[in-house]
């Protein structure tokens, strides 16, 4: 347990140290914003966060075994990946900026998982999560590779070393709607007589975090 | 038996958020000193695998005059290839004290880190063995020697980490010493004895005196 006490510790330090999770902050008040003024219930509001994280970890975990499975590496990947995550990340930017909100969109979307804001969330993680990938990359790799060699016994233990390590730099993002539920009247008011500032302030901030990730991650690869 | 459940008041509830906030702030505290984002903060997470802590002897007996070569841990007797293409294992290195750091290509705070390795072993010149080992079993060398050219680390010698030596790293000190982010490094004393794994960054200084260096 002290082992997993300690990994939630260190994504603790992660938080600070590293860009990788920046991106995942101006969509997750988008998103709140939106189910606050759309009336979602306190508990649906509630569990955002945790959805969010959770399409992270599953983003993290899949893309982990499949670069396993196919014997490459995070260099390989991370190389095409990050610079089409981060593009991305600036479109979304220049969305949000010129009010064109693809986040509330999804809301309308025909598809089931993305109608409901459950799934809303589960799959905007699901879909930042590779930004988190230089940050967790290559743990998740060695959990595989590990257990490759010791058995499924240390696999597990590596994934849920894993796991601590992805509550630790994660729970801002869990605890961020817990905060915002219980003020969903006052937030409510605030959010529309504020949406345009809080639009435009999300993206610039994902534009910013676009041109940090480039700088901290792409420029000196 | 009274089994009726006590009704949560909102003073019960506002007290119970209070101190998960509480536990919270003190998880995120510790996190913040084991994290290393200032130099002075390290977290040493794992008792060295062999038998003798890195360049020291047990308390009460005498220092030898000739230090015997240390029982080397297993992890030290595995062969890894370097980015030139050389074969070698930590326990060939014994003579000189070697700093082990693990890390990931992609890793920003591993490039930070080795920033300041670099620096030290520039400084340390012959006196000391500085080795990068990239977590990524699949790495190719030749990546890697790309990566080390480009950001200058040219005193320091990288190599890849084979499956053997992953297994025997997570062996002896558990899965924090294959977590990059967290830039593990061990210094192995010129008996050969491995210390303890330390994360967070560590200044140029600092890396030195963990060797013996003055």
């Amino acid at each position: 347990m002290g082992e997993y006490l300690e990994a939630f510790a260190l994504g603790n330090a992660a938080i600070l140290g590293n860009v990788c999770m920046l991106p995942l902050y101006p969509g997750l008040f988008v998103l709140l914003a939106d189910r606050v003024e759309s009336g979602a219930s306190r508990r649906s509001i509630r569990w955002m966060g945790v959805l969010v994280l959770a399409g992270v970890l599953v983003a993290m975990i899949a893309l982990g075994g499949i670069v396993y499975l196919l014997s490459k590496t995070f260099s390989d990947v991370l190389s095409v990946l990050l610079p089409v995550m981060y593009a991305m990340v600036a479109v979304l930017g220049v969305l949000m900026i010129l009010d064109r909100n693809p986040l509330g969109r999804l809301r309308g979307a025909q598809v089931p998982l993305l109608s409901s804001p459950s799934g809303t969330a589960f799959t905007y993680g699901l879909a930042m999560g590779p930004l988190t990938l230089p940050c967790t990359g290559p743990l998740i790799i060695s959990a595989f590779v590990l257990g490759g060699v010791r058995g499924t016994g240390v696999l597990g233990d590596s994934l849920v070393y894993f796991l601590f390590f992805g509550l630790g730099f994660g729970w801002p993002l869990v605890l961020l709607p817990f905060l915002a539920a219980p003020a969903q009247a006052r937030l409510t008011r605030f959010l529309t007589s504020h949406h345009r500032a809080i639009t435009l302030l999300s993206g610039v901030l994902l534009l910013a975090v676009a041109f940090i990730g480039w700088w901290v991650d792409i420029r000196p690869n | 038996m009274n089994t009726a459940a006590t009704p949560v008041t909102p003073r019960i509830r506002g007290f119970r958020r209070v101190i998960v906030l509480c536990a919270g702030v003190v998880l995120f505290v510790a996190g913040c000193a084991d994290s290393g984002t200032d130099s002075s903060a390290e977290s040493t997470t794992t008792a060295p695998p062999a038998s003798q802590p890195a360049g020291g002897e047990a308390e009460g007996t005498p220092a030898p005059t000739t230090p015997e070569p240390a029982e080397l841990a297993a992890w030290q007797q595995i062969d890894v290839t370097d980015a030139n293409g050389e074969t070698f294992a930590i326990g060939d290195l014994v003579g000189r004290p070697v700093l082990v750091e693990n890390f990931a290509t992609w890793c920003s705070n591993c490039r930070k880190q080795l920033g300041d390795t670099q620096k030290a072993a520039a400084a340390a010149g012959e006196s000391a063995v500085f080795v990068a080992l990239s977590v990524e079993t699949e790495l190719d060398a030749s990546d890697m020697a790309d990566y080390a050219k480009q950001h200058g680390f040219t005193d320091i010698r990288f190599a890849v980490m084979s499956d053997d030596l992953l297994g025997a790293m997570y062996d002896a000190y558990g899965n924090t010493a294959l977590n990059p982010p967290s830039t593990p490094k061990i210094a192995v004393a010129s008996d050969g004895s491995a210390g303890e794994l330390v994360t967070g960054f560590e200044s140029p200084e600092k890396l030195r005196t963990a060797l013996g260096l003055s």
